[in-house]
Order: structure tokens, then C-alpha cells, then sequence
């Protein structure tokens, strides 16, 4: 039973989707117009035989009766007299005639028939005299009375023969037939004619055309060559199609405009619907940033967390975000557009990342996103020029660090690294033996922190032998979790050996660290102390000239390192400012500063550094002209001498014009900027050096750089400076 | 970008670690507390969004920490707990641990800050979704319904 909801589909509906036998529209034109052709043919074939065969009977008809009528006539007075004789002569006369079949005469006065022939002799007739004709297949029977003086007297009846008319009617049936076929067929052949040609072949040129259209092609117009409705549609069909394709043009366009906006927006531009799922157009950059040439049907989590795995944090963040974003209502978007990623770092498969900055717009103009575009910026070069030049930055930072104490961290995780390393070297013993599982425990904690503070320090060949180590010790730990010990038998040598491995690369850090320190071995032996209590030691002790006093100079003294360590740091930025590129070379940053030096060095550093920066180093296009390399160098050396640390400043820009000038207060300068003053900074650096009992030496080369030297006093005669060959120097004293 | 609403704990035995993890979240605008006390944790977690535990710690494990520090309940209802691991599989059974979820890339701070900044975006989303369908609530009449009650109440 079907209810009042129920749909019921046609069985023709549900065979609608199977292919349906084609027959073309000239073929059922054709059968339909020969089927209407033959039924008139036929029609007219019947009709017209029918008359043939009417007008041959009715001929025979009328000529039957005047032969009967004369007949009749002739026997009047042989019948009415009862004369035997002339009624057989006019029978005689009758039979002549080879039309006639049969005869019979019937006299009234006897009641029978009296003559006849072709067995009409012998045939009772009757005495119904009334006129009578008779028509069968084969024969024309015609009766007339007699009439003889005032009343019948008998009446003949002829038999006449069609042979000659059937004769005659079925030629002309079969020349009928050939007429009506030959009209069928030609009126057939000419209305399929004009049907094809008025009909079919335009239709033809029109479904081809179409089909081009339907192929994307752009299909000639359809010539039109009648004003009917196929012209018309002809017309119509024309106009669309240039509708169509001045439309596609126009999309095309706007297409091409499009993706050569975002080709040059040089950004990875994808649309993904709910799901995360990419679907539609991408740009080219894409295809470059993502690694592939298709992505519909993409998950575009896959696509930003390639190797994420099931408990990924930031993948998880993306699914719950992707969630929230096609939940939300379009007011709130700008919030949760908001918490999308900003940024993904992809694992490249030939080694390297590729840093991607991410926006995520939406699409739709209803209540709720319907997709959402991805715009993915790679930033990798652009990060990786950041990095190369903050690098540099980066490992004064760590130095200064370093230098200021930092550097007592690594120190400390040298130090605790090798006693954690002795520790487990005790606890693992000098042979095989039994271990308990909280010695077990204890090893892999001590293998396990060194690792990690290994990986901090970048120091992958002691991270790599610590996890080999935790490697070995898991199958005795399993063992000692279960029975509670474990013998340490099979795995003794390779503990043995990782921990001998393990303590060279501690050594090779620490060798690492005192290379890359500006201190170099000194930064092992720091220790942080206030400065404070060191002056105050030695002011109390320092002028003793003992050893005691001797002692307090050195703790107050300070590593040259320590002292240019932020300089390193702040030349490329000073330098920068200037539009201009340098960097800071140190040497012999282990040498000790004492007191009266450290105290002043540092600004007059500072001061000289500027200085070289502001007047000595050109710029990179100037440099590069010259010869050079675009960044300038300013070396910083330091070197000890009986007389005390002597220290030399250079670097390699244009030189003074004139070393003498640099020394002469307010007229050194012609250009102030912010780097340099009018010249007070290279007075001011003698005077504080004064206060040191340090001179100042300056040699100039005119186009290779300018060089200061910092000479204790001792160590040097007074002089006013000169010129040798192309270099000019001058020597300015404390007292000058 | 600002994180200031975002309160970290760091439980790790080494100190070294702690004192880069601390620095890298710093910068990026958490505020971070460590320690390296595995026991008497708890009194660091009131306010925490997030706890960032150790697996392997001396005579300990991380999911010992991890239930003391629950059983304690000094932390809000809303705050994580997550596993910092450099092992994969460890962090693939951070869930049976009772953790909600992993860190990965032990050791590298730099690959750590993204996946803290994915967290606490985690947790803002959580936010967002339920102010959402509060207001989808009021606009569809619930809070109408209850006008009148809240007047007579207030009166």
C-alpha cells in the first residue's frame, strides 16, 4: 500500500539513465513519410482500379442490353405466331455473336423455355418477364420481354461474357500498379530529398557545431540560408555561441589575470572547503612550495604538518582550528582567524627547511565560511639572510655571555658531566658484576640528563654517544625491573667503551669552548665575583708591591676579551647606521687588563671603534670599487709585553688624510655625525689613556686603513711623529 | 607575539634545560616557572595553563608527577599537562599516561615554542567555541526565556 508521502517514480523514470537506441531524425522522417506515401498509393491504386473495372462492365452492360432489346424484338412475331423455325433462326443469328455465352427464349403461351443455346435450352427461366440485368465475375445476364401484338408473349435471356473485359481490367490494374509505385517511390524520394536538405543537414552543421562548442572548441558561425524556424534556430544558435565564448574569453582573461596576480604575488595559494579538503584552481608557487603538481582532494593538514604524528600539538591545534573555523559565524572570523598558525617550519626530503608564514582568509558571502584560502609566503631565504646576519650577532651575544659569566654554565655542565660520567663508571665497576635496579636507575638518569643538556649545547657527538649508552643499558634495565638485578656480563664493554667515548667528546667540547671563547682557557677558571670587593682588596693591598699585593693586581685585572666582547656585538650595528658594513676581529682575548688599563680601555675602545667606522671604512659600493670586500674590518690585538699588554686597533677602510690631524682637538673632523664628534673623542681617548700611562701611535696608509696602538709608556720615546715614504704617523704622549 | 595570559611550569631535573626552556618561552611572552623539585611540584601550580613535565627524572618518572600533581588539584580545572620527550615513542603513549598530549624535539627550543604556541591557541579556540554557542543560545531565546525570572530575582 502506498501512502499519502509516498513517491512513486515511473518505471520510465527509472530506466531514464539507461542509453536509448539512436535513430536519426531523417531515417524516421523517411519511414514516416514512405508509410504515408504507400497508403495513398495503395489507396489510389484501389480506387482507380475499381473505376477501370466499373467503366469496362458498364460498357459491356449497355451493349448487352441493345443486343438483348434487338433480340427480344425479332422474336415477337416468331413467338406470338408459334413459328419454331424462325425462333431457331434467330437463335442462329445470336450465336453469331461470340459475346454471347448462353440464350434461352421462354414463350408465355407454353410455359417453357422453346430455344436456346449453350445450355440455356435446357434451362426453365420462368415466366417473369420484368427487365433484368445481372452482372457476376464472369458474365452480363440481360432478360427482356417479348412483346408481340398487345402482350407478352414470352421473354429471352442472353448471357453475355466478361473474358475480354477481365482481360482487358487486369492489364490496366497491373499498369496501374507500376504508376501508383512509381509515384510512391518518386514522391517518397522527394519529400526524404527535400527533408534532408531543408531539415536534416542543417540540423547536422547545427549538433556539429554544438559538439564543438560542447568540446570547448570555438566553432565557426553555422551559415543560415533559409528564413525559417532552422534558420532562426540558426541565428540563435550563432549568437549564443559567440555569447559563450566572448564570456570565456572574458573569463580567460580575467583568469590569466588572476593567476599572473598570484604567480606574482609569489605565494602558495590554495582554497580548501570543510574537512581541510583542497579543491579548485592553485597557484603556481604551490606547486613549488608543496612538492607536488596536483592537490585536489588534498587535505591541506597534510599538506602544512607532513610529519605529523597522531599526538602532534600543532596538528591537533590545526584540526580543532579547521573545526572552529567552518563552525563560526563570518562576524567572528577576524577572532578565529586569529588563533590559525602563523607559521610552519616543512622538513624538506633533500635535507633543509622551509620556513612558510600563513594567512588564511575566508570565502563566502553568506552567514558562515564556505572555503577558506590558504596563502602560504616562503620565507626561508628571507630568514635565511636574517640569520646569516644575526649570526654573527648571535655568537658575540653567546660570547659575551660567555665572558660575563654566562659562559660558567657550560663550564658547570662540563664539570657535572664528567662526575656524572664517574659516577657511573663507579657504579658500573672495573668488571662484570651484578648490578641492582636502582644502580640500573641510577646510570640511565645520569645517561639521560647528559644527553639532554648535550643536545642544549648542540653537542650531538656526546648526545649521539649518551643515547648509544641509554641504548645498551635498556635490555639490563628491563632485567633488573623484573628480577630486581641484572648481570652487566654481555653489556660491560660497550658501557665501558661509550663512557670512554662519551668523555672525549666532553673533552672535545670543552677544547670546542675555549677555542670559540674570547677568554680562551681563562673562561674555565672564572669565577663570578663583585668587582666591588676585588677594587676595594686592591686598594687596601695592591700598592704593597708583594706577592700578596702582586696577587690582588691579577684578580682585578680583566681578560681583554671581556672588555671588546660587547664591541663585537654593537660594530655591524653601529655600522649599519652608517649604511655602511663591518666586524670586529679579536685577538689575544686571554690577556689580563690590569685595573688602571680595564678601567678606561673599554670607552676608549668604544671611541675608536666609532671612529674607524664614521672615517675609516667606506662604503660597500666604494669598497667594492676599490678593490675590497663590501664588509670592512676593524682588528682589535692584544699582546703581552714586560712593560704591560700592548694593544693595536686597525682597520682596513680609506685611512686619515692625515694621522697628525686626527690628534688635534676640534678640527680632526670635518663632518660630525652621530658616530663621531668633532673630534673630542680622539682626545678625550688620550687623555683617559693618559691617566693609564698609555700613549697613542697613529699610522696611516691613504686608502689601505688607519692604525692606533695602545703602548705603555714605558715602552716607548716621545715624539712628534713623521712621515715614511707613503705612510704618516704620528706619536702623541701623555705630556704632549 | 603577546602571550601574558600564558602561565608555564617547567618540571625537569636538569637545570640547564630549564634554564633554556625558560628563556625561549620568556621571550616569546609566557610566564614561565621551573623547577626541578619532581615532589613538591604542586605549590607551583596555581594559575598554570600549562605544565611541561620531564619523562625520565631521577628515582621518578613523569606520569608518577604527573598523577601527584593531579591528586594535588592545586591547578584550574582547564590547566594541560604535557610531556616533553625527544623520543617519539614515549610521546606516542604520552595519552595512556594520562598526559594531554606531547612535546617533541626534546632539547630543541626553537622547535619547542611553536608547539607551546599551538597549546595555548588550543585553548583560546576552546574559549571562542564555547562563547560561541553561548551566544548562538541567547540569540535563539534562551536568555529571553530567563529575563523575567532574573528580574524577579534581582528584585
Amino acid at each position: 500500500m502506498v501512502d499519502d508521502h509516498t513517491v512513486v517514480v515511473p518505471t520510465a523514470r527509472m530506466t531514464a539513465d539507461e542509453p536509448r537506441r539512436f535513430f536519426s531524425l531523417g531515417t524516421k522522417l523517411a519511414v514516416g513519410m514512405g508509410l504515408v506515401v504507400i497508403l495513398a498509393s495503395a489507396f489510389v491504386f484501389v480506387e482507380l482500379t475499381a473505376r477501370e473495372r466499373k467503366n469496362l462492365v458498364d460498357a459491356k452492360v449497355t451493349a448487352a442490353t441493345m443486343v438483348t432489346d434487338l433480340f427480344a424484338a425479332s422474336l415477337a412475331a416468331p413467338l406470338d405466331f408459334g413459328d419454331p423455325d424462325a425462333i431457331n433462326l434467330e437463335i442462329q443469328n445470336v450465336r453469331s455473336n461470340r459475346q454471347v455465352e448462353r440464350a434461352s427464349v421462354w414463350s408465355q403461351a407454353e410455359k417453357r423455355t422453346v430455344a436456346g443455346f449453350g445450355g440455356g435450352e435446357a434451362e426453365a427461366i420462368g415466366d417473369n418477364s420484368e427487365p433484368w440485368v445481372a452482372v457476376t465475375a464472369d458474365a452480363v445476364d440481360v432478360r427482356r420481354p417479348v412483346i408481340g401484338r398487345k402482350k407478352t408473349v414470352g421473354h429471352a435471356v442472353l448471357t453475355f461474357s466478361l473474358a475480354e473485359e477481365n482481360a482487358a481490367y487486369a492489364a490496366s490494374r497491373a499498369r496501374i500498379f507500376w504508376l501508383c509505385l512509381a509515384l510512391a517511390g518518386g514522391t517518397s524520394g522527394l519529400l526524404v530529398m527535400l527533408t534532408r536538405r531543408q531539415i536534416v543537414r542543417p540540423l547536422e552543421r547545427l549538433l556539429g557545431a554544438a559538439q564543438r562548442v560542447e568540446r570547448g572548441e570555438h566553432a565557426p558561425a553555422v551559415t543560415v540560408q533559409a528564413n525559417d524556424e532552422i534558420g532562426r534556430l540558426a541565428t540563435a544558435f550563432n549568437s549564443m555561441n559567440e555569447a559563450i565564448f566572448d564570456r570565456e574569453d572574458r573569463l580567460e582573461t580575467l583568469n590569466a589575470s588572476q593567476r599572473e596576480l598570484l604567480d606574482h604575488m609569489r605565494q602558495a595559494i590554495l582554497v580548501f572547503g570543510e574537512g581541510g579538503v583542497v579543491s579548485g584552481a592553485h597557484s603556481r608557487e604551490a606547486m613549488t612550495v608543496f612538492g607536488r603538481d596536483a592537490f585536489d582532494g588534498v587535505k591541506v593538514r597534510d599538506l602544512i604538518y607532513p610529519q605529523a604524528g597522531p599526538g602532534s600539538a600543532e596538528a591537533s591545534a590545526f584540526d580543532e582550528w579547521l573545526e572552529l573555523a567552518f563552525a563560526a559565524p563570518a562576524d567572528a572570523w577576524d577572532e578565529v582567524a586569529e588563533l590559525a598558525p602563523r607559521e610552519v617550519i616543512l622538513e624538506l626530503p633533500a635535507g633543509g627547511q622551509r620556513v612558510l608564514e600563513l594567512e588564511f582568509r575566508r570565502i563566502g558571502r553568506g552567514s558562515q565560511q564556505d572555503r577558506i584560502m590558504l596563502l602560504a609566503t616562503d620565507e626561508s631565504e628571507k630568514r635565511h639572510l636574517k640569520r646569516v646576519g644575526e649570526q654573527y650577532a648571535q655568537q658575540m651575544a653567546v660570547m659575551r655571555r660567555f665572558a660575563s659569566g654566562g659562559g660558567q654554565i657550560f663550564v658547570t655542565f662540563l664539570e657535572s658531566s664528567r662526575r656524572r660520567l664517574g659516577r657511573c663508571r663507579q657504579l658500573l665497576g672495573e668488571a662484570p658484576r651484578t648490578l641492582r635496579l636502582g644502580e640500573v636507575e641510577e646510570m640511565f638518569q645520569h645517561f639521560h640528563t647528559i644527553k639532554g643538556e648535550a643536545h642544549t649545547f648542540e653537542l650531538m657527538e656526546l648526545r649521539a654517544h649518551m643515547h648509544g649508552l641509554e641504548e645498551r643499558l635498556v635490555e639490563l634495565r628491563a632485567t633488573a625491573t623484573e628480577r630486581g638485578s641484572a648481570d652487566s656480563g654481555e653489556a660491560f664493554a660497550g658501557l665501558q667503551r661509550g663512557m670512554v667515548a662519551a668523555a672525549s667528546a666532553i673533552e672535545a667540547g670543552e677544547q670546542l669552548f675555549v677555542e670559540t671563547s674570547p677568554l680562551g682557557r681563562a673562561a674555565l677558571e672564572l669565577v663570578t665575583v663583585r668587582r666591588p670587593d676585588v677594587q676595594k682588596l686592591c686598594d687596601m693591598v695592591g700598592a704593597r708591591g708583594d706577592e700578596l699585593g702582586k696577587l690582588a693586581l691579577r684578580l682585578a685585572s680583566r681578560p681583554f676579551g671581556e672588555i671588546v666582547s660587547t664591541l663585537a656585538e654593537r660594530v655591524p650595528t653601529w655600522a649599519d647606521g652608517e649604511r655602511k658594513r663591518a666586524r670586529l676581529e679579536i685577538e689575544g682575548g686571554d690577556v689580563m687588563i690590569p685595573p688602571a688599563l680595564a678601567r678606561v680601555l673599554s670607552g676608549c675602545l668604544v671611541h675608536l671603534a666609532r671612529n674607524a667606522i664614521a672615517h675609516g671604512i667606506e662604503t660597500p659600493a666604494v669598497r667594492v670599487a676599490a678593490g675590497k670586500d663590501e664588509t670592512g674590518v676593524i682588528r682589535m690585538r692584544c699582546e703581552d709585553t714586560p712593560h704591560g699588554p700592548r694593544l693595536s686597533i686597525e682597520d682596513d677602510g680609506s685611512g686619515m688624510k692625515s694621522a697628525e690631524r686626527a690628534h688635534q682637538r676640534g678640527r680632526s673632523n670635518p663632518s660630525p655625525n652621530s658616530l663621531s664628534g668633532r673630534g673630542v673623542g680622539l682626545g678625550a681617548v688620550e687623555t683617559e689613556l693618559r691617566t693609564a700611562d698609555y700613549v697613542v701611535v697613529t699610522e696611516a696608509t691613504e686608502g689601505a686603513g688607519t692604525r692606533f696602538s695602545l703602548i705603555p709608556g714605558a715602552a716607548t720615546d716621545a715624539s712628534g711623529g713623521g712621515t715614511v715614504g707613503d705612510k704618516q704617523w704620528v706619536m702623541t704622549t701623555a705630556a704632549s | 607575539m603577546g602571550n601574558d595570559d600564558g602561565c608555564i611550569l617547567v618540571i625537569d631535573d636538569s637545570w640547564v634545560i630549564l634554564d633554556r626552556v625558560r628563556a625561549a618561552l620568556s621571550a616569546e611572552g609566557y610566564q614561565v616557572s621551573a623547577t626541578t623539585e619532581s615532589v613538591g611540584a604542586a605549590k607551583h601550580l596555581r594559575g598554570c595553563d600549562l605544565v611541561i613535565i620531564d619523562f625520565h627524572m631521577p628515582g621518578i618518572d613523569g606520569k608518577f608527577v604527573l598523577n601527584s600533581l593531579r591528586r594535588a588539584g592545586a591547578a584550574s580545572p582547564t590547566c594541560l599537562y604535557y610531556l616533553y620527550t625527544s623520543d617519539p615513542e614515549v610521546a606516542r603513549r604520552s595519552g595512556e599516561f594520562g598526559f594531554d598530549g606531547s612535546f617533541l624535539h626534546k632539547g630543541n627550543e626553537a622547535l619547542l615554542v611553536p608547539q607551546v604556541s599551538a597549546v595555548f591557541r588550543t585553548i583560546r579556540m576552546r574559549k571562542l567555541a564555547t562563547k560561541m554557542r553561548e551566544d548562538k543560545r541567547a540569540r535563539s531565546g534562551g536568555l529571553m526565556s530567563r529575563a523575567p525570572k532574573a528580574d524577579k530575582e534581582s528584585a
